[in-house]
């Protein structure tokens, strides 16, 4: 497991807007697809296999959905921010309509890592973890804004 | 593994109320947005200290994010590993929400409705 997975959104922004940067979905499909080849390597049991791929798949599709629903988000907030006669009780809306939306992306997360983990034997999850690519490392650099 | 990245997403700031990156943008206007010099200092000091509020609050996500990024790698991590690390992260969201919406609305009342809209005029035109 990387120890510098960290600071997605505050990254993605950064990196978004800058020269000559590499677009966060190439980098993230890039390291999505290098996980994608070391499960095939790791996991012999065609079912598990399979299966496997496809909670990986399903991740991705649900970073990307996660991503633009906090550009969304982050829309919002600027332009409510920016509103002179915005109350606090819009800003509370705003907060707790984000809040819940989180608090479901953290049900999703808790019940995708136990499928995760259960459809992998300890030496797969432990090989899975190792195989944390170069591109994963360039991921999170692009994310990171370094 | 990439299987952490969806819930590092949110301890790397995805999840929280700021990071208000458009402080900095406000602090590049105040110059140009606020003739009265008394006036200008106190919207300063304001943002100045939204920002330091916000730089606290990344802080501590960091050393949260370090302490789930060990934790998620073991196979038996149990559950609650994982809910107590979500609950602080909860707590820490609360409370930086919390004061940066207070000092927002200390700011809001140091500058007039104009000044307001030329600080933040950047934000009114994005998508």
């Amino acid at each position: 497991m990387s120890k510098s997975m960290v600071f997605i959104v505050f990254g993605m922004l950064a990196a978004c807007g800058g020269k000559g940067a590499v677009a966060p979905e190439d980098v993230e499909k890039e390291a999505f697809e290098d996980m994608r080849a070391a499960i095939v390597e790791v996991v012999e049991d065609p079912d598990r296999q399979k299966e496997i791929l496809g909670l990986a798949q399903e991740h991705h599709q649900e970073l990307i959905r996660l991503r633009e629903a906090v550009q969304v988000r982050r829309t919002e907030l600027r332009h409510l921010n920016a509103n002179y006669d915005a109350t606090r009780e819009q800003f509370h809306e705003y907060v707790e309509k984000y809040d819940a939306e989180i608090r479901v992306a953290r049900e999703w997360a808790t019940k995708s890592r136990k499928a995760f983990v259960q459809a992998t034997t300890q030496d797969e999850w432990d090989a899975l973890t190792k195989a944390d690519s170069k591109a994963m490392k360039k991921m999170i650099g692009v994310i990171q804004g370094t | 593994m990439l299987i952490a990245i969806y819930t590092i997403f949110f301890l790397g700031g995805g999840g929280t109320f700021g990071p208000m990156n458009f402080i900095d943008e406000a602090l590049g206007n105040t110059k140009a947005a606020i003739v009265d010099d008394d006036r200008r200092k106190d919207a300063t000091a304001s943002l100045k200290t939204m920002k330091a509020r916000t730089k606290q609050h990344t802080k501590a996500i960091k050393g949260l994010s370090k302490e789930f990024d060990s934790s998620m790698g073991e196979h038996e991590f149990a559950d609650e590993g994982i809910d107590a690390t979500w609950d602080k992260f909860f707590d820490l969201n609360s409370e930086y929400t919390r004061d940066i919406v207070e000092i927002r609305f200390e700011l809001r009342d140091q500058v007039t409705r104009e000044e307001w809209e030329l600080m933040f005029a950047a934000s009114e035109s994005s998508n």
